[in-house]
This record gives structure tokens, C-alpha cells and sequence, in this order.
């Protein structure tokens, strides 16, 4: 049987029965649980895998991917409405999706950050379909060095989330950094910064923190300052229109960029959704006919991480269907769920079970395609909320924040960071420090440190690692190009200005 | 000093012309821009930060030297990220304070998302730390009660408490609200995802 | 967000309601278990312990009259399930998922004995992976015994990849070393799937782990096995020596268990082991065990708890060698 062949019994099995039914019921469990703070994509998934037990094994396989996608998607409807990231993935978008959700547009960020994550997770699937195997070859070439690489490529993001003080941003994202080195260490099993407590043995929670740093601070803010139109700011003007089709085609270029960065990162083992939607953003930035609008409300800064941290699905299953080796917790619980319906996955996946694999790709692009009716009923009625009192909605968001910090993992030590990260993110507003660039670095501080230590055992200490492999030497001359660019491009303005201002001067 | 941001975005800034632009200005509260104080004058609160980073920085290189290291050591060890991090910290306090003299407030220092927003947030209101400490002490006294008590009995004095803080909500909300949103809550997580909650003094009375 | 499953809740509560109701007869009051128990584990959805969690569970629909339900609860390296069994009442209906890291490793290492396995009542032990040390199809070594060799002349030339120091991979390793007189260069990763990638990407000559990850890679030519630590030969690679025969003496398996809390009924403890037990037989228990390649390792209660005591004795002593025990 030829591969389109392949394919088109994929579809028929996908769309087979109460197929189509039982994805959009995925796909709404999805974005419902991934709009909860706290309950990530994975956690959505594991909720859903005691249903699969009564499924066969594909259609188990295509309710997950639904969950999933689902998921990627429903972690940007809070992080717009309310400046709380429901899944880590989409805290990025919040640096300008709340924004546009203050000016009044919160719905375009919402279509936006729907319509493009479906386009990204659209073409990452398309890609995942047609190369898999030899994806599948690359993948073990991206080691330590290199997503260390991509890691230090993605803290340049921290100038750019500084605000009104260079080194209070670049002391924030150290802080971020340093949060990350909290619990016992994976490459020595030496304990840092626990002060005596297993509690703190695993580390922080970091979408906890995250919702502590932008949520919770928010909300105390919003209490604290009466007289401000609390209402207002929340709730913006509840504008429920949707992205114009100008406005999409305004952000089909940040689209590109994060499709790209989104596939890229996807293939890179150790890095993750959350991490490309942070790099996808400055990419965005650095790539757009408008940058400065980054931070005060562009549709690029929604489109632009959102499809990436969608398109990072094709890519973490690469290495989940070449290798059997899951690309990511969402990954892992896929081929749990093979496991549990007594297929073994591993690298023959694809070659014992191509009826398997071929219902799940089906159902990856049926998925996503019904994302966009599933997601325009569910924000609609997210959209409703917004109509709620300030005060009803500000202590309705707090209830929520606790309860679904604590039902991710059913420990209570969740909350109590998301608190004390409430304060200390309070603090760090009303200082001038930015609690984005602390985000930055809690997503990309276990990257930057663990790989980098690990690449340094890999070489036996020899730091020339970093420049003898191809792909590394790449990603840090391009860290190096986008440091000095801008010093570059300083340095001729202020010679053609001096320039020009010689010339009048010269004819008068 | 120039006004000028230390580290510029790299395409120039060019003229603002779409719809997007104009909105800007309405710009009401921007998250990543914070109040720049006002210029000239020496500002106290930047040498106290300054120096609050210095000690904090200070206080984890001394904890880092504590940190055990570990079986199988690796060229760089289980200190070398938090010490590096902790020095960086403290030399950002000293060059905050060593910048706050030099230029006297000026946003030399200032990162590329910085240079709008000059409106700050005006229309915000005084703050209030009554209202602040009561919202952090509420949200404490709910997570400490939250495994005890259980959802159903924390919950409603916890929404309570917070409107009344807040504000502004009339008296039959504050009398339905909590019930509602708790309810609602509990339903959503309780039978909706199956999660858990806890039950608290509930446990067995509750008939599922 | 929180309007959207209302019909869900109705449904649900209809169905737990009625369910509720046919159960609450006058007998039901004499049998155990009398409502679902809830199977805690300490370890996050898709790992090994989970899967395992959740195969038995089904396994156990057939010989239990009550469903299992497991619960994560992961955080503090499995030991927060730990602290949270401990606290629920002791009527069997909560029972605490167990390997050698939650139920003795890590509470040695963070000094805390409320959370070790003898403040438990342990109820069986289900089965065990087995530990092996695999080489690349192109690796100049043959055996175990031409690997030390090498090693022995080149002190941290070997590189070894693996999961995060304290699990079982690396005191594997750790021993290995001690007990052959090597030093090889452990490259600890996040978990199984990391090490088999920095393996694959020849980032490290010799990788260690569960044979579960590896069997497929193993039939896929670009994995060959080099001795395996346990205690006599395995039936899944029966011509590939133990540590053991090549003059180490390792001998490691990650075993998987149950525990409930500390006083529950002996006969609730019984009725469970033995539950379990049947379970075993049953044929999805079987077909899962085969793909994880896991082997069955049934010991009872008695038994178990008797095996839970040597496993403190021996772990507690590596774990002092290597100085990982924090100072109180």
C-alpha cells in the first residue's frame, strides 16, 4: 500500500464511527482544561486517559491528540482575558494579548492566536506527515550543546523585556535564572536552596510562579488601586470583534516566523513549547514592519508565539514516532496510552502499526481543522465572563487561581507559590523590574544551565564542543550577530546623523 | 546624556500610520512599562533597590558556597550557575545605584520597549495598603484553610472576603456571589475533570 | 471557562448519585472494598510509574468488586504522594504507589523516615524491569570484562548516559564503578528518553536504563547489550552475562509495588495482595508486560516487607558511600 494510499485509510479510520464526535469533545476538553490555570496540556490529557480505556486503540489515539490541541490553544484564552497563563506555553502571549484585551480587542487577540496556532499546528502536521523518518534522523544531532545554544539565542529575549531599566531587567531575568537551580540537582543529586524541605525537592512549580508573577499580581494590583475603572482594564471594552481579514494578513509574516521557529524547536528534544513561543516572539519582533508595537498590544506578539507553541506538535512527535522516544510530557502520554491498549511504541511504530500511525496523522489534521468551530463557541462564551462585576470577577479569578494551581498536581504547595510569587511580582511592578524577563528565565534557566554542564561531561571539560559542532557554532554566531546588531545599527545612525546634520550646516 | 536607549530595536522606528498605531495612545496601563520617576532629581528608591539587589545577590553567593557537590561532579559543579547568578545580581544593584548618581534619573538604561508610554498610570488610583495587605492576608488564610476546611467551606468566606476588600459590590452580591462562583467552582472540577477536591470536614457527609 | 461543563457535571452527578444508590444496601457494609479505591502515585501521567499504576488498575477490574482510580500527585521526587497517603484514613480504600526511590531512596537522601516504607503496610510487590548497559552495534567491547578493562586504563574516558543522579540508573553506574574498580563519566539526563537520545547522537559509548526503552532499539540494530544487573541471566537476552558473572557484583532491578497506609487492616491488606495477584493472571496484565518487558516479581505481604527491609539496609549503605545522604 502506497503512502496516499496509507493516508486516506488513515482519514476513513479517523472519521470512522462517532470519530469526528469524539475529537470535538477532545478538542473542547482541551481548551477547557488548558484555559484552566494550572492544568496544562498534559495533565488535560491524563484526565481524559481513563476514557480511552473503553476505545480502540486509534480512536484512543486521535481523542488524545484532540485534548491536546485543544489545550495548546485553550492556555492563550486566560493569559488574554486575564493576564494568567492557563498552560506556561502561553505566557508569552500574554506580553501583548492582555494588552489588546485592556485596548478593547480582545476577541481579534483571541481569533488571532486561534486562526494562526491552527495554521501553525496545521503545517507542523503536513511537515510531520512527509518527513518523519528523516526528521526522526536529525533529531539525535540536536544534543546538549545545541539547546543550550538555542537556549542563550532565546535569553537575548531579556533586553527586550527590560521596560523603563536595562539592569533591573537583565537582575529579573537572573533572578528567573537562579529560580530554576531551586530542588536537587539533576546532574549531581546535591541539593540546592531547599533549606531543609522535600517539598522543594522537585523545584518550583513554574506555571504556578508564572500565574503568581503576572495573575495574582495583577489581581492584587487591581484591588489595591480602588479608583482606577478596574472594570475597564479587565474586561477591556469586551470587544467581541474578530480579526479582520487586513489584520491577518498584517500577521501572516509573524505566522511564518513562528511556524519556523515553532518546527524547529519541536525537533529539538530538550526544548519545548513554552520555550519556542518565547523565541518565536522575539523573533517576531526582530523580523517585523512594526517592532515597536511589541509590548503595547500587537496581534504579531499574540501570532507569533501562538503558532509556534502550536507547531511545536508536529515536532515533538518526530522523535515519539521515529524513535518511541516521546518529545514531551504531552508525547509521553500518547505512547502510555499505546501501552495501555497493548501496542509497544518504539521505532517500529510506524513500520508494525502504519494503520495506527496513519488514523492518528488523519486525525491530527481533523483535529486542528475543527479548532476553529470548537474554538469560536468555547471564547465566546469565555468572551461572557468579562460581563461579570470587577469585584465578582477579580475574587471568581482568584478562587480559580487557587483551585487550579492546586488540582495540576493535587498539592497544595502550588498555590502557596502562586501567592508569594503574587507579592514578590506585585513588588517587582511597582519597582520597575520585569516580571516577564523572571518568566523568561524560569522557562529557559534548566536549558541554559543543564545542557550547558552537561555538554562540558559530554566533552570531557573541552569548551571547544561549542564550536566544532555545526549546528551549535550556528545558533551562537547567531546569538553573537543579534547582540551586536543593534550596537552596530546605533553606531551608523549616529554617524549618518552627525552626517546630515554636517550638510545644512555645510551649505549655509 | 542622550536620550537614547542602550540598546535600540534594530529596525529604526518609523512613522506609526495604521489604526493599530493610533490606539496607542489610549494605551491605557502597559504591563511590560513601568512609572519612570521623574527626571533630574536623585532618586532614593533606586539606591534602596540598588542596594537590596546587593544584598540579595550577596545572600546567594553565601548560600551557593553552602551547596553540597554532589556525586560525579562536573567541570562546572552544582555551584557555579547560582554563584554566577548571585554575583550578577549584585553587580546589576551596584551599577543601579552607580548609574542613579551619574544621571540623576535620566533613562539612559532604559530597554527598547521602554520609551513610550510616558503617561504612565495616571488614571490609576492611590494605593492602598490596607486593601493590598487584606487581599495577600485573605488569599493566605483560604490556602492554609484549603486542605482542612475543604473546598466547600473555604471558599465562600475567601470570595466574600475579597468583595468586601474590593469594593464596590452591592449587598446581594456579596450575599449570593461566593455561594454561586464556589458552586460552580466545585462542579467544574469536582465532576466536570474528576479532580479531587479536597472535602475537608465533609468527607463521607458529602453523598458522593 | 467554568460555564462550559455544566452538562458534564449534570450527567456526572446524575450517574454518581444512582451508582451511590444501588451500592448502599445493608450487605455492603460487610465487604471490603465497599466504594472505588483511589490508586495515589507520586510520579506525573505518562511515566513509567503511571503507566504501571494504570495497567494494574485494569488488570484488577476483573478480581477486585471496587474500580481503582489512580491519582497523581507528583512533587518532591515522589514523596509528596507519600506524605499524603499517610494522612488519609487507614481503611484500604487509598493505597500509595512504591518503588525503591519514593518508598526508600529518597527518604534516606532528604532524612526523612515519616515518608520511608516502614510507616506503611505493605501490600505486594508486582513486578520488576530489569537494569542493562548497552553499547553501540560499532563499540570495540564485546563484554562487560573488555569495557572494565578499557575503562581501567582510561580513567573518565567511558561515557555513560542515564537518568538524573539518585535514581536507580546512576547508583548502577555508581556501584558498577566501585565494584570494578573504574571511573567512568556518568552523564546524567531528565529521564530514560533524554540518555537514549544523547546516546543515539554518539554524545556517550555506553547508555544504561530500563530494558523497556531499550528493547526496541535493540531489535532496531543500533543498541547491543552488554550485561544486564541482576541476578542471574535474563529470559528477554538469555546469551548476555550479569554484572554479576563479569566479576562486578551488581545487582539492581526496578521493582514496582504497592503500599497502603500504616494501619490498615491486616485482612484489607490480605483481600488487596491477593487481588493483586489474581489480577496478574489476567490477559491485558499479561500483554503489558510482555511490551514493557517487564517480569512478574509477586512477593506477599510478609514477603514484601521482608524484601522492603533489605532494600533500606542495601541502599542506605551506597547511599552513604557516595555521601548523598543530607546532613541533618
Amino acid at each position: 500500500m502506497g503512502f496516499l494510499e496509507h493516508l486516506f485509510a488513515g482519514f476513513v479510520s479517523a472519521l470512522s464511527g462517532y470519530g469526528v464526535l469524539i475529537m470535538a469533545a477532545g478538542v473542547a476538553w482541551g481548551i477547557v482544561g488548558g484555559a484552566i490555570p494550572g492544568i496544562s496540556g498534559a495533565v488535560a490529557m491524563a484526565l481524559a486517559l481513563p476514557f480511552t480505556f473503553a476505545l480502540d486503540a486509534p480512536t484512543a489515539l486521535i481523542l488524545l491528540a484532540g485534548v491536546w490541541a485543544g489545550a495548546n490553544y485553550g492556555g492563550s484564552i486566560p493569559a488574554i482575558l486575564m493576564r494568567m497563563p492557563g498552560t506556561p506555553a502561553s505566557a508569552a502571549c500574554l506580553l501583548d494579548g492582555y494588552v489588546l484585551a485592556q485596548q478593547g480587542r480582545a476577541a481579534k487577540a483571541l481569533g488571532v492566536s486561534l486562526i494562526c496556532g491552527t495554521i501553525g499546528a496545521l503545517i507542523s502536521i503536513i511537515v510531520l506527515i512527509a518527513l518523519v523518518l528523516p526528521l526522526g534522523e536529525i533529531v539525535v544531532h540536536f544534543g546538549s550543546p545545541e539547546t543550550f545554544a538555542l537556549a542563550l539565542f532565546g535569553l537575548t529575549l531579556i533586553a527586550g523585556l527590560s521596560g523603563p531599566s536595562f539592569l533591573k531587567g537583565i537582575a529579573s531575568g537572573f533572578f528567573g535564572l537562579l529560580l530554576t537551580t531551586v530542588g536537587l540537582d539533576t546532574l549531581t543529586g546535591s541539593m540546592r536552596f531547599t533549606f531543609g524541605s522535600s517539598e522543594l525537592l522537585t523545584g518550583i512549580d513554574t506555571i504556578s510562579v508564572m500565574i503568581g508573577l503576572f495573575a495574582v499580581s495583577e489581581m492584587f494590583y487591581l484591588i489595591s488601586h480602588p479608583s482606577r475603572p478596574a472594570g475597564e482594564v479587565v474586561a477591556g471594552k469586551a470587544g467581541t470583534a474578530f480579526p479582520s481579514l487586513r489584520e491577518l494578513r498584517d500577521v501572516g509574516r509573524a505566522t511564518f516566523v513562528g511556524t519556523i521557529v515553532g518546527l524547529v524547536v519541536g525537533i529539538m528534544p530538550g526544548a519545548g513549547a513554552t520555550a519556542s513561543s518565547f523565541v518565536a516572539y522575539n523573533e517576531a519582533r526582530r523580523w517585523s514592519k512594526r517592532p515597536e508595537l511589541f509590548g503595547k498590544g500587537s496581534l504579531e506578539g499574540v501570532a507569533a508565539p501562538e503558532t509556534a507553541n502550536n507547531a511545536v506538535q508536529g515536532g515533538d512527535l518526530v522523535p515519539t514516532l521515529a524513535l518511541g522516544i516521546p518529545g514531551s510530557n504531552s508525547a509521553a502520554i500518547m505512547l502510555a496510552a499505546l501501552l495501555l491498549h497493548g501496542i509497544m511504541p518504539g521505532p517500529f511504530l510506524l513500520t508494525k502499526h502504519p494503520d495506527l500511525v496513519f488514523t492518528l496523522f488523519a486525525g491530527l489534521v481533523i483535529v486542528n481543522l475543527l479548532m476553529i468551530p470548537v474554538g469560536i463557541v468555547v471564547l465566546r462564551l469565555c468572551l461572557l465572563a468579562l460581563k461579570l462585576d470587577p469585584p465578582v470577577l477579580i475574587a471568581s479569578i482568584l478562587a480559580l487561581i487557587v483551585i487550579g494551581t492546586y488540582a495540576g498536581d493535587l498539592f497544595v504547595l502550588n498555590p502557596v507559590q502562586a501567592l508569594i510569587f503574587g507579592v514578590i511580582g506585585y513588588g517587582m511592578r511597582i519597582w520597575g523590574f520585569s516580571a516577564a524577563a523572571t518568566v523568561l528565565g524560569i522557562v529557559l534557566g534548566v536549558l541554559a544551565e543543564s545542557e550547558l554542564r552537561r555538554s562540558l561531561i559530554i566533552s570531557h571539560g573541552e569548551w571547544s564542543i561549542f564550536v566544532t559542532r555545526p549546528v551549535c557554532a550556528v545558533l551562537l554566531f547567531l546569538t553573537l550577530g543579534v547582540l551586536l546588531y543593534p550596537a552596530f545599527m546605533t553606531a551608523l545612525r549616529h554617524w549618518r546623523a552627525r552626517r546630515v546634520a554636517a550638510a545644512p550646516a555645510a551649505k549655509s | 546624556m542622550p536620550d537614547k536607549p542602550l540598546i535600540p530595536c534594530p529596525v529604526p522606528r518609523g512613522a506609526e500610520t495604521s489604526a493599530v498605531a493610533a490606539t496607542l495612545d489610549k494605551t491605557k496601563e502597559n504591563p511590560l512599562t513601568e512609572t519612570p520617576h521623574p527626571r533630574g532629581s536623585l532618586s532614593y528608591l533606586e539606591l534602596v533597590l540598588g542596594a537590596f539587589l546587593v544584598v540579595f545577590g550577596g545572600v546567594i553567593v553565601a548560600l551557593s558556597l553552602e551547596i553540597p557537590p554532589g556525586v560525579e561532579t562536573d567541570p562546572l559543579g552544582p555551584r557555579f550557575f547560582p554563584l554566577a547568578l548571585g554575583a550578577g545580581i549584585a553587580l546589576c544593584g551596584v551599577l543601579l545605584a552607580v548609574a542613579e548618581f551619574l544621571f540623576r534619573g535620566e533613562p539612559s538604561m532604559a530597554g527598547p520597549l521602554s520609551d513610550a508610554s510616558p503617561e504612565g498610570e495616571e488614571d490609576s488610583g492611590p494605593f492602598s495598603p490596607a486593601r493590598f495587605l487584606g487581599a495577600i492576608g485573605a488569599t493566605a488564610l483560604y490556602i492554609a484553610a484549603f486542605d482542612p476546611l475543604g473546598y466547600l467551606l473555604a471558599t465562600p468566606p475567601y470570595i466574600a472576603a475579597i468583595l468586601l476588600i474590593h469594593g464596590g459590590a452591592r449587598l446581594r452580591t456579596l450575599l449570593i456571589t461566593p455561594f454561586l462562583v464556589t458552586i460552580a467552582l466545585y462542579a467544574a472540577f469536582r465532576f466536570g475533570l474528576l479532580i479531587p477536591v479536597p472535602d475537608g470536614p465533609l468527607e463521607g457527609i458529602l453523598p458522593w | 471557562m467554568k460555564k462550559r461543563p455544566v452538562v458534564q457535571t449534570i450527567c456526572a452527578l446524575a450517574v454518581t448519585l444512582a451508582a451511590g444508590a444501588a451500592l448502599t444496601g445493608p450487605a455492603a457494609a460487610q465487604k471490603f472494598p465497599t466504594r472505588p479505591i483511589t490508586f495515589v502515585v507520586g510520579f506525573g501521567a505518562g511515566g513509567g510509574a503511571d503507566v504501571f499504576a494504570r495497567a494494574i488498575s485494569e488488570a484488577a477490574k476483573t478480581t477486585l468488586p471496587q474500580p481503582l482510580a489512580v491519582e497523581n500527585r507528583p512533587g518532591a521526587g515522589g514523596t509528596s504522594a507519600n506524605a499524603y497517603v499517610a494522612g488519609r484514613p487507614a481503611d484500604g480504600h487509598t493505597i500509595l504507589f512504591a518503588h525503591a526511590g519514593s518508598s526508600v531512596i529518597t527518604p534516606i537522601i532528604t532524612n526523612q523516615p515519616s515518608l520511608k516504607w516502614n510507616n506503611f503496610a505493605p501490600v505486594a510487590r508486582i513486578h520488576a524491569e530489569e537494569e542493562w548497559l548497552m553499547v553501540h552495534p560499532d563499540s570495540p567491547w564485546k563484554s562487560a570484562k573488555d569495557l572494565v578493562a578499557y575503562a581501567k586504563k582510561n580513567p573518565k574516558k567511558v561515557r555513560v548516559s542515564g537518568s538524573a543522579i539518585g535514581g536507580i540508573d546512576s547508583f548502577v553506574v555508581l556501584s558498577w564503578e566501585k565494584a570494578a574498580g573504574i571511573d567512568v563519566e556518568y552523564i546524567p539526563h531528565e529521564g530514560g528518553g533524554p540518555a537514549i537520545l544523547a546516546f543515539l547522537g554518539k554524545n556517550a559509548e555506553v547508555v544504561v536504563g530500563n530494558v523497556s526503552e531499550f528493547f526496541q532499539h535493540v531489535e532496531a540494530k543500533k543498541m547491543v547489550p552488554l550485561a544486564v544487573a541482576s541476578e542471574k541471566r535474563s529470559p528477554i537476552f538469555p546469551n548476555v552475562p550479569t554484572l554479576k558473572e563479569s566479576g562486578a557484583d551488581v545487582v539492581m532491578v526496578q521493582w514496582r509495588s504497592i503500599l497502603a497506609p500504616k494501619d490498615t487492616p491486616a485482612d484489607r491488606v490480605t483481600a488487596l495482595a491477593q487481588a493483586f495477584r489474581k489480577a496478574m493472571n489476567a490477559e491485558s496484565w499479561k500483554t503489558f508486560n510482555r511490551n514493557a518487558k517487564a517480569v512478574d516479581a509477586y512477593l506477599g505481604p510478609a514477603e514484601f516487607r521482608k524484601f522492603l527491609a533489605s532494600e533500606e539496609q542495601r541502599f542506605t549503605k551506597i547511599i552513604d558511600e557516595l555521601g548523598l545522604r543530607k546532613k541533618k
